[in-house]
Order: structure tokens, then sequence, then C-alpha cells
């Protein structure tokens, strides 16, 4: 009995029999899974597969059409939206905003969930703002226009943003796409650092192979694999999902202990 | 930079709001006091404190241009408001009180009672063009309401379709009545605090200085909305429901404004816009100078209708559309030029 108390309380969310329908499409069919307190879980897939729709059935943007979703052991229609975003912080792409807000202004928009109505800002708040903007290293670019950053600032701006929600889980939907190595590399282990439980959606499965502890395969609406990356990430996988040919093999992560090894994908091209 | 460097420090913030409300304080004299007959300032003191109602001085004072100055102030500071709030969940800068056809219906529905009973004025006609807007409104939030997803494209839309069509309608209903129709509308469609009175001032004052409380109270949510619906969510907000909440109020704003001095255009658009130069509105200061701001500009804008050309008053919205679009494109090339 305790070991079963202790196990659901091991679990963040668990997704049973997911499915979301748009008319007569079908978004997503039949998905279950659960996510574990403290993993990194990447969500990969072909365009098209299902990640956005998701993760916004998660992050509570869609209303799935069967299936259910529990936060924490609580269903998600027993959760209010605020209460919610209390425990939950999304990473989403950047939307143009024409106005004027400066970066500390975006950051502290994270505390929206924390704040009553009639409550000013309080030096708490500003604190963790300063904090969080320290740590994603635009300290001094608190008081710039946002819409003036680059693309690689914006999204840390975002990461930011969500720390200060002081999340236990952070949802990040393609946080790096459009952004240069370096920055894909930096967002992610910003994400990392915050030590809290994280799933994000990935282009580079290389990298998601790279740095997440599980990984969830979609293709077509469909939960097709589950496990860890090296299980995951196979040549199989790679050719019957993604259809691609490509050789994979388990490296030593060089800057992780040696014996935990990652799968490193090589594409072939010109085979067609 | 200079001028147009925004205010970061708290400091700054207070001493911005202070300026205001000490330019408010001289803006209200000086209304009193100015106009086709121009009395001293020491005039307007005594006719504020003293109870003597039968001096010509203390009626011109208390009677004709009191009312209108608060009448004044009012409809800038609700206008600038229902602004922010449009810009704001639309997303939109170039949102303004009057895209949503509310204007338009007021202007229906003034023609329509003209040509029916042919009343041109007082409360009947108020209550007409209160009744138009809020015609247009309703069938603007029944079209929100059906739309959940993309609300915002949706509303753009459907806002600038009513518009035409109330315009067009009204147009229709001119063509067949009589011409002196025609100044009736113009009156509504340019805007005149002329028809200020005691009696029904409490209406226009007790919506916008409410509706100023409500928005400072839901800024959080409200500001979270300049980001996407998607990450309103995340942060606790129900986007689509505080959407229709803001378009209600702003649009009770608008309509009770237009009916009491018709549709004063650009305000609404330009002094929300003004303001964030200086100050962000997730700040309560922002929106606290924006809803001063536009009562500020409206007064004297007042004041310049009364007393540009003798013996004859000038429409408002010509006055605020001229003025406001020469201040703001000073501005903006200020603006652009400090960037470069």
């Amino acid at each position: 009995m305790t070991q079963a108390a202790s196990r659901k309380d091991d679990v963040l969310f668990s997704v049973s029999n997911l499915s979301v329908q748009k008319g007569e499409l079908c978004l997503l069919e039949d998905v279950s899974f659960m996510i574990r307190r403290g993993s990194f879980v990447g969500l990969i897939g072909p365009n098209g597969a299902g990640k956005s729709t998701l993760l916004r059935c998660l992050y509570r943007y869609l209303s799935p059409s069967h299936g259910e979703i529990c936060y924490a052991g609580v269903s998600l229609s027993a959760l209010s939206l605020k209460h919610f975003s209390q425990s939950v912080a999304v990473v989403l792409q950047e939307v143009a905003n024409d106005f004027n807000l400066v970066v500390e202004d975006v950051v502290l928009m994270g505390r929206t969930p924390h704040k009553p109505l009639f409550s000013a800002l309080s030096s708490h708040d500003k604190q963790l703002a300063h904090d969080a903007l320290v740590a994603v290293g635009l300290i001094d670019k608190v008081h710039q226009t946002y819409m003036q950053l680059s693309g690689g600032e914006k999204q840390r701006v975002m990461i930011a943003k969500a720390m200060v929600q002081q999340p236990e889980l952070l949802i990040m939907d393609e946080p790096t796409s459009h952004l240069d190595v370096k920055y894909q590399i930096q967002i992610m282990e910003l994400a990392k650092a915050m030590q809290v439980t994280v799933l994000a959606s990935f282009h580079d499965l290389n990298l998601a192979g790279a740095i997440c502890d599980e990984l969830l395969v979609l293709k077509k609406g469909k939960l097709v694999a589950s496990g860890k990356p090296l299980e995951v990430i196979t040549e199989t996988t790679l050719s019957e999902v993604f259809a691609v040919c490509a050789h994979v093999e388990a490296v030593a992560c060089q800057f992780a202990n040696a014996a935990h090894k990652i799968p490193h994908i090589r594409y072939f091209y010109g085979y067609r | 930079m200079g001028i147009v460097k925004m205010a970061r420090s708290k400091w700054t913030q207070t001493a911005f709001i202070i300026l205001l409300l000490c330019l408010i304080f001289i803006s209200f004299l000086s209304s009193l006091s100015l106009g086709a007959v121009t009395l001293s300032v020491s005039d307007v003191f005594s006719a504020l404190t003293s109870n003597d109602y039968q001096s010509l001085t203390n009626k011109i004072i208390i009677e004709l241009r009191l009312p209108r100055a608060i009448l004044a102030f009012c409809a800038g500071a609700g206008l600038a408001l229902a602004g922010v709030m449009l810009q704001t969940v639309t997303r939109n800068p170039l949102a303004d009180p009057y895209l949503f056809g509310i204007s338009s219906g007021a202007s229906f529905g003034v023609v329509v009672l003209f040509s029916i009973t042919g009343i041109q004025s007082g409360l009947f006609l108020a209550g007409s063009a209160f009744a138009g807007s809020m015609l247009s409104v309703t069938l603007l939030l029944g079209i929100a309401l059906s739309a959940r997803s993309s609300q915002v494209d949706i509303l753009l839309l459907a806002g600038v379709a009513l518009s035409f069509l109330f315009s067009a309608l009204t147009s229709l209903l001119l063509y067949w009545t009589d011409p002196e129709a025609i100044s009736a509308i113009l009156f509504w469609n340019l805007g005149s605090f002329s028809r200020a009175d005691w009696q029904w001032l409490w209406l226009p004052v007790t919506v916008v200085f409410s509706a100023c409380v409500i928005l400072m109270v839901m800024r959080r949510p409200l500001n979270a909305l300049l980001l996407g619906d998607e990450s309103a969510t995340t942060v606790g907000v129900n986007a689509s429901k505080l959407r229709i909440v803001m378009l209600l109020l702003s649009s009770l704003i608008t309509a009770v404004l237009v009916a009491s001095c018709g549709g004063v255009g650009f305000v609404g658009l330009m002094i929300p816009h003004i303001v964030r130069f200086f100050l962000s509105q997730t700040r309560s200061s922002g929106l606290l100078a924006t809803f001063l701001s536009g009562g500020l500009f409206m007064l004297w804008v007042d004041v310049l209708a009364r007393s540009l050309i003798e013996n004859q008053e000038l429409p408002v919205g010509v006055i605020t559309a001229s003025t406001g679009s020469v201040f703001f494109l000073l501005l903006l090339l200020l603006r652009t030029k400090a960037r470069t």
C-alpha cells in the first residue's frame, strides 16, 4: 500500500487514452504515458505528428476529446487554471509584440499566477526576476525593449519568465528551433539547471538523445515508442517514423560519467 | 534619447503621475476660466466656493463650464482606457474604441429615431445612440462567443464588417429622410461637449471611474494577453473569457460616452501609444498615466473647441484628430531618431 502510494507520488503527469479530434481529423489517438518526477522527457516525431497538440493538451490550451490527464494524481478538470499554472510553466515560441515591453516586464509576467488581483509587485518578485536574468545571462539587458533582442535572447527571456514562475514542471514546445547551435545547447542546459521535471519537444534528434532521460515518439497522432534514448533512437525507428536512413552508434558522453551512453546519429544522403 | 527614454525607476514613475495630476488641476482651472467670456482665476475660485447661484459669472462656471469640463475629462480618460483594453485584448496597436462599429451603431440609432419620430435632441436621442451602440456590441459579442479559436482575427474582421454595415444602413436612411437629419448625425460623428449637464453627468463619471478601478485590479491578467493567448493560458489566465469581459467593459464605456458627447475619435487610439513611449503598461503607473493623460488632453481640446473661433464651437473630433495626429507623428519621429 505504502509502496503503491509512493509510486503514485512519483508520477507527475499521467496521460491515459488521450485523443483529440478536430472535425473528421484525428490529431491524437489513444495516447497514454507517464512522466516521473525529476525526469527530463523529450517528445520527438516528424512534422504534423501531433507534438504541439499533445503539449497543448498538457498545458491546457486545448481540451482533449477523449481520455484523462492527471497532474500529481488529480484530474486536470478538477484543478483550477490558476492553481495549475503555479506549478507548471511553459516556454513557447516567441510572439511578436508591438507594445514596447521591456525584458523585465516580460519576465515579471511569470509571476502572474502567484499574485492575488490586488497586490503590487513585491521586492521578492523583483529579486526573482533579477536572479533569473542573471541565470540566463541577460541582466545587462533588463531594461531593453523585448522586441529588439535577437532570437536566442528572446528565448532566454522566456526561460527566465518560466523560472520566476517557480514551477515543478517545465514544458517547452520546440524551444530551440531557429536558434544557433550554441543557443540550442545553452537553452537546454538552462532548463536542466532549473532542476525541475522537464517535458520538451525537439527537432534535433541528436540533441534530444543527448539531453533527455526518456523519449516519447509520436507518429501520425499515435505514440509509437517510448523509453530511454538508446532504446528509442534506433535505425529502425529512424526509418519507420522519420523516413530517413541513418547509422546510430552508442557513444559515451564525455562531460557526464563515462558509463552514460547516448545515441549518436549519422544521417546518410543520396540513397534515393 | 532624452525625452523618449522610458521611465524605469519607481521614483520617476511617481513623478510622472504627480506631474500629470498638477497639470490636470491647472487645466481644470483654465478650462473654467477660458471661453467666450474670459473669467479670472479668482472668479473661478469664488464661484466654486460660494453658495450664490444667481450671479451670471457663477452660473457660467457652475452650470455651463464645470459639467463640460468634467464630461470632457471623463470622455478623454474613458476613451484612453477603452483604447488600452482593446489594443491589449486584440494585440493590435491599431485597435481603437470605434473599431468595432460602436460609433456607427450609435449613429444608426440616432438616425432611426430621427426618421421615425423627428426628435432631434434630448434624452431620447442619447438613449437611442446608446441602444444603437449596444446593438452592434451585442452582435460582436455573439460572434466572439461562437469563435473560440482565432478569436482575435475574427473579432477584428467582424468589427470592421459591422462598422461598414451600420454606416451603410445609416446612409440609406439618411438618403430617404430629411436633410436636417444630417446635422444631427454630424454631431454624433464629430462629438461635442455642449450637451453636458449635471442631471446626467453621474452616468459617464461612474462608468469611467469604475472602469479605471477594474482595469487596475485586472491589469496583470490583462497584460498577460500581450504575449498571446497560449502564453496567457500558461500563467493561469482564461484568455477568451477575459477578452469577452474586457470587450464588454470597453464597449460600455464607449457607448455611454458616445451617447453623452458623440463619437470623439483618435483619443482612444493615440493616448495609449503616447503613454507607452514613456511608461510600461504592465505597471499600474502606466495605466493610471493613460487614464490621466486622456482626460488632460480632452480638457484642452474642449477649451480649444470653445475658444478658437469666436461665437462658434468647433467639433471636438476635428481638434482631437488634427492636434493628436501631429503630436503623435512628432513623437514617432523622435523615437525612430533616438533608436538609430
